[in-house]
């Protein structure tokens, strides 16, 4: 049984149209992993900046794994939602991203982009506000059916996290 | 010159603790300082954790059973009683149940808060259920119920006693006796904390065994003494200890066996002859291209001995990106993970393992449906080295002179107007001397970020197989690797085994076909 650590922060977003964005992430790992200890999903808090135009969120990541092989190394997928000043939470970006492989501190970003729908959803949109979303996220995960999709580019979710990788050695593992 | 500090300053000493406190025995040794030659006596105590030592005046103040309100007061009443009043100790305790102890340390806790608490912990004992997936309006109600921390302390304060003083200035403590107000003059000499939740015991001022303290007492006293807290706890038993760490040992043995077991299947390793080199793709961004609705088609062209278990990832694309602001940002996001097989059965000593390529082409659609080509650009595979890389890859496209070829793009999209998208990187089918690309138009598009980590597993790298390896400095090059490791001889070896065993097998046919013929 090999141990993999992921002990880090979500540090925050970046370059978002608006402030006032909040994330929801979760952890995707294959079937030969199981998480030991640690929470694998969880949500951070509305952040907004005075000064700049970053969002800080600095939401602790700390997480256990054990596995059985390499396939199905982890990834993190993240929601980013705006909430506006009536209390809607719209969708501001999807994004993936998979950890490192190598043991040490990482500083990632994670690039996220959300769907955008025909001329008439947009007119839509932009008089009352909201945005298009994914009806089965699996089309995120899935490379071969994401190709379908039309999307348009949002901002950055930035990770800081530290990996320690614990008995790959022991099967031959190099990383 | 130099000043020497003959007295260490006070600092609080932190102590992981494990084990029962109540084991835990500190002592003090105390003199005072005189200006005379008189030498005075150390005097020595010993305390244990949440020892009650009475003062003189406590003494006085508990014989009385008129003075004990509350069970602590009668309690310590019934031990007065057992001591010898008539005994001068300058050392005493205060110890976690009293308030003074608390006072001491100036912790002020708001009553209503404190109240609050008390609230909280009778409802989360009755809804705090274990549970596996994380609940979003559970956490948020947990949230709220507990809003602060709250400090899971015991404390005990080691005191000196000086007697009393008419002075109100110096006031700890007051109380009534005898009809006069008089003023108790003590002093700390030690705090020690405990946190019963983290294990964590905190002496303060620390622990010192070279150098006393020293313990100034008011300016016109003049008064001053030097003191020593030591640490006195009794240590264990030798035999006792060992039976502790094997106990230790199996406790982690079996945490260990039951951490595995939630694990299904053991972890996989591959064949002998084989070097996996699992290769996790991520398509990040792209910047600076002409048309704003973009995409990325990738594809990996494997060599000879290279294989892949999951073809289809070998090619794929990304969803179409829209462009924002003036560098034309693109967020792709995409993440792919190719596991590569080399098998190299049929290394011979020297061979070089050949790298396989990555090829991205950049193609935009426009609402017409036209597709046009934005940029191309390959990468080498980086299988020599494991770890995390990212490229920033410039790309390029084709053109030819002439108007025309401009408004083929404009108009119509020019799509592929290439054959061979490896002829960009080292053409499959080249054996010429000098690789010649004369002769062919392009300009230079945009850049696309990617990032590459890469792991390899093989039997050759577990290190139990390497022997005496363990000193030498680890090769980066995974060919090295490979070289130096008895794993290539032993599949020759096995070959050669083969070998002979079909030797073996075709002589024993060949005599059976014979004696069967005649």
């Amino acid at each position: 049984m090999a141990e993999v650590h992921i002990i880090g922060q979500i540090i925050g977003a970046r370059e978002f149209p608006k402030q006032e964005v909040f994330c929801k992430w979760h952890l995707q790992i294959g079937n030969n992993w199981r998480v030991i200890e640690g929470k694998k999903e969880g949500q951070t808090q509305v952040s907004s900046s005075q000064f700049t135009e970053a969002c800080n969120w600095s939401y602790p990541i700390d997480i256990h794994l054990a596995t059985a092989g390499i396939k199905g190394w982890p990834k993190i997928y993240v929601e980013v939602y705006h909430l506006d000043w009536l209390g809607r939470a719209h969708l501001f970006g999807y994004g993936l991203i998979t950890i490192p492989t190598s043991p040490g501190r990482h500083i990632l970003n994670c690039y996220t982009w959300r769907p955008t729908g025909n001329l008439r959803d947009r007119v839509v949109e932009y008089f009352l506000g909201g945005g298009q979303y994914i009806k089965y996220p699996d089309l995120i995960f899935s490379s071969e059916k994401r190709y379908k999709m039309s999307t348009e580019a949002m901002g950055v979710v930035i990770f800081e996290l530290d990996l320690i990788l614990r008995n790959f050695n022991n099967y031959g593992v190099e990383y | 010159m130099e000043y020497i500090n003959e007295h260490p300053t006070k600092s609080s000493g932190i102590y992981r603790c494990p084990d029962n406190i109540r084991n835990f025995r500190v002592r003090v040794k105390i003199k005072e300082n005189t200006n005379t030659n008189m030498k005075a006596k150390w005097v020595e105590k010993e305390f244990l954790w949440q020892e009650k030592h009475f003062s003189f005046s406590q003494k006085l103040f508990y014989k009385e059973k008129p003075n004990c309100f509350t069970e602590l007061d009668l309690h310590y009443h019934n031990l007065v009683a057992e001591v010898d009043a008539t005994t001068d100790d300058i050392l005493f305790t205060y110890i976690d149940n009293e308030d003074s102890c608390h006072e001491l340390e100036a912790t002020e806790t708001c009553n209503s808060l404190l109240n609050a608490m008390e609230t909280v912990e009778l409802r989360q004992s009755s809804a705090d259920e274990v549970e596996d997936e994380y609940n979003f309006n559970k956490s948020l109600q947990k949230l709220l119920n507990s809003p602060f921390i709250r400090k899971n302390v015991a404390q005990m304060c080691i005191m000196l006693d000086l007697g009393f003083k008419p002075s109100v200035s110096f006031c700890i403590l007051r109380q009534h006796e005898n009809g006069i107000i008089r003023t108790k003059n003590e002093r700390v000499l030690c705090t020690i904390t405990y946190d019963i939740r983290t294990k964590v015991l905190r002496v303060s001022p620390d622990f010192t065994t070279t150098q006393p303290y020293r313990l100034d007492v008011e300016i016109e006293d003049g008064r001053s003494f030097y003191y020593f807290i030591e640490h006195a706890s009794k240590l264990m038993p030798e035999s006792m200890e060992a039976n502790e760490k094997t106990l230790i040992k199996k406790i982690n043995d079996y945490k260990s066996i039951t951490a595995a077991r939630i694990l299904a299947d053991p972890f996989r390793v591959p064949s002998k002859n084989k070097l996996l080199v699992f290769v996790f793709l991520e398509i990040l961004s792209g910047k600076k291209f002409e048309y704003p609705h973009v995409y990325v088609q990738y594809f990996v062209d494997l060599p000879d001995r290279w294989f892949c278990a999951e073809s289809d990832v070998l090619s794929g694309r990304t969803q179409i990106c829209k462009a924002i602001n003036n560098d034309g940002l693109l967020h792709f996001g995409h993440c792919v993970e190719i596991p590569l097989e080399y098998n190299f059965m049929s290394v011979h000593g020297t061979d070089c393992i050949k790298c396989p390529y990555i090829y991205f082409e950049i193609l935009s659609k426009d609402s017409w449906d036209r597709y046009r080509t934005e940029g191309l650009t390959y990468k080498a595979l980086p299988i020599c080295t494991s770890g995390s890389f990212t490229y920033n890859l410039n790309c390029f496209r084709f053109t030819s002179k002439g108007p025309i070829s401009e408004m083929r793009r404009y108009f119509l999209g020019d799509c592929q107007n290439y054959n061979d998208v490896t002829w960009i990187g080292l053409p499959t089918d080249y054996e010429k001397k000098i690789l010649n690309k004369y002769g062919t138009e392009t300009i230079a598009t945009g850049e696309l970020k990617v990032r590459l980590n890469v792991i390899h597993q093989s039997q050759a790298f577990i290190e139990n197989l390497r022997g005496n390896g363990k000193h030498r400095p680890k090769p980066r090059i995974v060919f090295e690797k490979l070289e130096s490791s008895t794993l290539i001889k032993s599949v020759e070896q096995v070959i050669k085994e083969f070998k002979n065993a079909k030797k073996h097998l075709l002589e024993i046919r060949e005599s059976v076909l014979s004696s069967t013929g005649s």
